[in-house]
């Protein structure tokens, strides 16, 4: 190519053409090295600006840098867009499904009587009752004698009760261990107080066991002695705890019971969730549910731990946690909630 | 009970014709409706009463509730004025003191008698028996005094009620043969016994359609003495359960004349002169006395939240209820006595309080919440460590499940062939209704495996789960709070490790370091490092298994089920169990402080040495921290491998130098490494890998 004879205006035209050839990186380093190399043609076309006559010099001399800036300009576009093409392809060869499943090692629950658990203690806390713990083999004093349900007393049929080799019973309430509180509280000099204390755990039966009844279950008791507390303390008491548990709205209302150790004693009910009242099968046609149990700490419990009844007073309460567990998350059988299924455990 | 509401309208009238209504009402009252048959007027309500109210086992006794409540009258029924001057032909000695009253009626009985069908009526399949037992039955019902009668010809000699000596058998009118238990109240004639006094009459001298001559027996017995032989009989009649509650003492004559007064009314015993009494005889025991007590009205103000209850109100209800009550000096007071049938379970002013707000009815006690407090108890030490330690296991995939306390005997033999001196440590129950629970648990690997193996049947693949559990030891404890138990946290893991089946399942050693993360997790949100050492558990696999220390304190375990107890319990899968001293940590937990974190760089260097097979590494890394090489700051152990060939593992730790004043030269750090080899080889004899 002889840049005398050049006719830039063609030369512009096949440029044109020769771009659009460059498909590929390798493309464009031929393009690039024919143009722009030591030996391409930009290069020989400058070095034959000494051929052309001096006073057309300056006007070739412009017209081959704006030709080679057209090309470099090209060169470097294209380059990018090449690579730019190749990430892309790369991209798409490195795509993963992330809707395949993940590895994950799970999430784990707790279980729904640790839950209610939990929510009783919460709701209590603003009244300052301390979380206590006892033994389930329990000496017979602390389960019943001490609570005043002596020997053959008719309460004793109400709790068949397993005995142990070892000359123990298996706690049938966590009664005990508000006995076990009160003992060391009455040891103090004209007994501590105010005893404040809510107690969660396992306790047993010795019964056969069916969808409903189960030789262990969980329960939950709170006590509290002090000086003037009331029934209508304790019927507050329960009744805030219950509509906390169970909806502001529910209705609540308490029937006569017996406990041998308390007296008044009372069974806090609650209308029926499915017939709101009204009677079904569900709760036997009362159109209640008996929910816990509940009164007046009796003045022979009182005396036993040293407590002077005509100055103190007290009060219990407690209830089912397992039931109430099974009623939360909607289990139609209680022994579900101790069958650990973990299809259910996990999804509740 | 069983309670005709027709019955019950023949001595009250009732505040409610709605049969709905009216169960409220017996509900409000403590006397709850288990069952309602029929409608309106024919309606039986099925109630359970309190345990400790005898009374409430009566139409009588439940008219005087509903009319304490209601403030109405109660009709009593008619009655014999009279039963009879001469005695029995028959004597009655009493020779116990559990016998507190005892009446026995000699009556002819007309021929071909007849029930009464209104009387009837009110019976269980109407009545059916003879109609002198159907006519006790319907007294019982009625005033809730049992009776008995027996077949005048079949009585030899004189009656005595006296204790048993020994154990006695008898053929009770049941059918059934009892063994009667010693010191049991018993009433004989010269020969036989003929009735278990509060229990259940013989069919020795049971009545039958021939009888033309009866003793009736009304009597109040000692309850407890009653509640002790049905329960050793292991027989629950309706006398019994009356008996057993406490009876009214001066009902024994009522009974005896409404009996009279309904037997005249049904046989027309007067007009064929065949029915009539011959005579009646009775012994009292001992005498029971009256009770006073003082109840004070502003108490009851009180407790009730009611300041403007007045003394005559809680008179009234009280009245209603049999108390005789005398008011005192400005009705601040009243000075209560207790009715004859309810000396049983009245005996205090708390007594009192519930008798008038059981009548008065809870649902008018004005409610008042007890103060709040404001100075809040501290968790127990069990709470802050579960919510320290929460968030390790949840996150970790481990779920809460919770199981009994309870072994089967098959359990504990099961245990004892891998460890018999384990099997000598369980706790036996002796008395289980279910013949799962004869012991207590003293691991909680067994439940857990057969929880898992569960729930691989049902599909899951990966169980993982933790238990706040009791477990239990006949050697008694001498660290924790109890003396036969201890708080422990359990873990096990079985199957996948995650919770899909996308991936490669884990190998065993995986699963294995996988399980021993998360301990390390719960350690090291106690702010606890784990360490374990070489354990021999015998429930777990020889190999595959360390005791967890904290110090020199064993705080637990963890490893792989021991093959031979998978294969007894016949799991699929292989399961790791962790079991963890709650108390051991409680006492351990501490919360993490401030160490310093040096500026200049550190250096780590590489050392593969030869690990006997049995030998822990963690050992190797306390001896090559041992060493004394001052700067080293960290020990960590990067490879663990051994060529089958070989009698040794090669065991790459990773130690890193490092000091807080300066950036370390080499030939320092080059010093230390040659001490620390030169220490291992020649204290330790633990050589380099080549």
């Amino acid at each position: 190519m002889q840049l005398k004879d050049l006719d830039f205006t063609a030369l512009e035209a096949s440029l044109q053409h020769q771009f659009s050839l460059v498909s590929s990186a390798p493309d464009l380093e031929v393009f690039r090295r024919d143009w722009l190399g030591k030996e391409g043609t930009i290069k020989v076309l400058f070095k034959q600006l000494r051929d052309i006559e001096p006073e057309r010099k300056a006007e070739y001399a412009a017209q081959l840098n704006s030709i080679k800036e057209r090309i470099e300009g090209f060169v470097a576009t294209r380059e990018v867009e090449l690579r730019a093409d190749k990430v892309k392809v790369a991209l798409s060869a490195e795509r993963l499904d992330l809707s395949l499943p993940a590895i994950f090692p799970g999430l784990g629950r707790t279980h729904p009587v640790t839950k209610i658990e939990r929510r009783i203690a919460e709701i209590l806390r603003p009244f300052g009752f301390e979380n206590v713990q006892g033994p389930e083999i329990e000496k017979e004093y602390y389960c019943f004698d001490s609570l005043n349900i002596l020997p053959h007393h008719p309460a004793r049929d109400m709790q068949d009760t397993f005995y142990t080799e070892n000359q123990h019973v298996l706690r049938t309430h966590t009664t005990s261990v508000q006995a076990r509180v009160l003992e060391e509280s009455g040891k103090r000099q004209g007994g501590r107080l105010p005893v404040k204390v809510a107690s969660f755990g396992r306790t047993y039966r010795n019964e056969t066991e069916d969808a409903s009844h189960q030789a262990m279950f969980h329960q939950f008791e709170l006590v509290w002695v002090d000086k003037g507390l009331t029934l209508s303390n304790l019927m507050a008491l329960i009744s805030h705890i219950l509509r906390e548990l169970y909806g502001k709205k529910r209705k609540i209302h308490f029937v006569p019971k017996y406990y041998p150790y308390t007296e008044p004693s009372l069974g806090p009910q609650i209308d029926c969730t499915i017939c709101k009242g009204g009677g079904c099968p569900a709760c036997g046609g009362a159109g209640w549910v008996t929910v816990g149990g509940s009164g007046m700490v009796h003045r022979k419990v009182l005396e036993e731990f040293a407590y002077d009844p005509s100055v103190v007073s007290g009060f219990a309460f407690g209830l089912g946690t397992s039931r109430l567990a099974a009623q939360t998350i909607q289990v139609p059988k209680l022994k579900m909630i101790y069958e650990n299924d973990l299809r259910i455990l996990k999804n509740v | 009970m069983k309670l005709p509401i027709a019955l019950l309208q023949k001595f009250i009238d009732l505040p409610e014709n709605d049969v709905d209504l009216l169960r409220r009402v017996f509900d409000d009252l403590g006397l709850e409706v288990k069952a309602v048959e029929g409608a309106a007027d024919q309606a039986v309500f099925t109630i359970e009463t309190l345990a400790n109210r005898g009374d409430h086992l009566s139409v009588a006794g439940i008219a005087r509730e509903i009319s304490a409540r209601y403030l109405s009258a109660v009709r009593q029924p008619a009655i014999a004025p009279e039963i009879s001057d001469r005695k029995t032909s028959i004597p009655v000695r009493n020779l116990t003191d559990k016998c507190l009253r005892y009446a026995l009626m000699e009556l002819t009985l007309p021929p071909r008698m007849q029930l009464r069908q209104d009387v009837a009526s009110f019976l269980d399949a109407g009545g059916g028996k003879h109609a002198i037992v159907d006519l006790l039955n319907y007294v019982q019902l009625e005033l809730g005094q049992p009776m008995h009668a027996f077949d005048k010809e079949k009585v030899e000699g004189e009656v005595v009620i006296e204790l048993t000596q020994k154990e006695e058998v008898v053929d009770a009118l049941d059918g059934r043969q009892y063994k009667v238990p010693p010191a049991s109240i018993v009433i004989k004639d010269k020969k036989k016994i003929l009735a278990v006094g509060g229990v259940i009459g013989c069919s020795n001298s049971m009545v039958t359609a021939q009888t033309e001559r009866v003793l009736v027996e009304s009597a109040a017995f000692d309850p407890i003495s009653v509640r002790k032989t049905a329960r050793s009989m292991g027989i629950a009649t309706e006398a019994s359960q009356l008996f057993g509650r406490g009876s009214d003492r001066e009902m024994v004559i009522t009974a005896l004349k409404r009996l009279l007064g309904l037997c005249a009314a049904t046989a027309g015993a007067k007009d064929d002169g065949s029915a009539h009494v011959l005579g009646l005889t009775l012994v009292d025991g001992a005498a029971l006395e009256k009770r006073r007590l003082n109840l004070d009205i502003g108490l009851i103000r009180k407790h009730m939240n009611l300041p403007r209850l007045e003394a005559v109100e809680v008179a009234a209800r009280l009245k209603h209820l049999g108390f005789s009550v005398q008011t005192g000096e400005g009705d601040k007071e009243l000075t209560v006595t207790v009715p004859s049938w309810r000396l049983w379970d009245v005996d205090s002013f708390q007594d009192l309080i519930e008798e008038f707000a059981r009548s008065h009815g809870y649902s008018r006690v004005k409610q008042v919440l007890p103060p709040l407090d404001y100075d809040l108890p501290s968790p127990s030490p069990m709470e802050v460590l579960v919510d320290r330690i929460e968030a390790s296991v949840l996150g970790s995939g481990f779920s809460e499940v919770i199981t009994k306390g309870f072994y089967s005997a098959s359990d504990v033999a099961m245990l004892g062939k891998l460890s018999p001196e384990l099997a000598a440590q369980h706790i036996g129950v002796i008395n289980a209704v279910e013949s799962n629970y004869s012991h207590m648990k003293i691991t909680n690997l067994i439940h857990l495996a057969r929880l898992a193996e569960s729930n691989h049947r049902k599909g899951v693949l990966s169980v993982k789960v933790y238990e706040l559990s009791r477990l239990f030891n006949a050697k008694e404890n001498s660290d924790g709070p109890y003396e036969y138990e201890r708080d422990v946290l359990t873990l096990a893991a079985s199957g996948r490790w995650n919770e899909n089946e996308w991936r490669k399942a884990e190998s065993r050693d995986q699963s294995a370091y996988l399980f021993k993360g998360v301990l390390e997790s719960v350690f090291a949100a106690l702010g606890l490092r784990l360490e374990v050492q070489a354990a021999r558990y015998p429930l777990l696999h020889p190999g595959v298994q360390a005791e967890i220390v904290i110090g020199k304190e064993n705080v637990g375990r963890f490893g792989l089920i021991h093959p031979d107890l998978k294969e007894e319990l016949e799991l699929k899968s292989d399961l790791f169990y962790a079991e963890l001293d709650i108390n051991s940590l409680s006492r351990s937990m501490r919360d993490g402080s401030y160490r310093e974190a040096f500026e200049y760089p550190s250096v780590r260097r590489d050392l593969t040495l030869k690990v006997e097979p049995e030998r822990l590494a963690s050992q190797i890394s306390k001896m090559i921290f041992s060493c004394g090489a001052a700067l080293l700051t960290d020990v960590s152990i990067v490879d663990d491998f051994r060529k089958p060939e070989e009698n040794f593992r090669r065991t790459t730790f990773r130690l890193t130098f490092q000091s807080g004043e300066r950036t370390l030269e080499t030939p320092e750090v080059d010093r230390e490494i040659d001490l620390i080899l030169n220490e291992l080889r020649q204290k330790h004899s633990v050589e380099i890998s080549a």
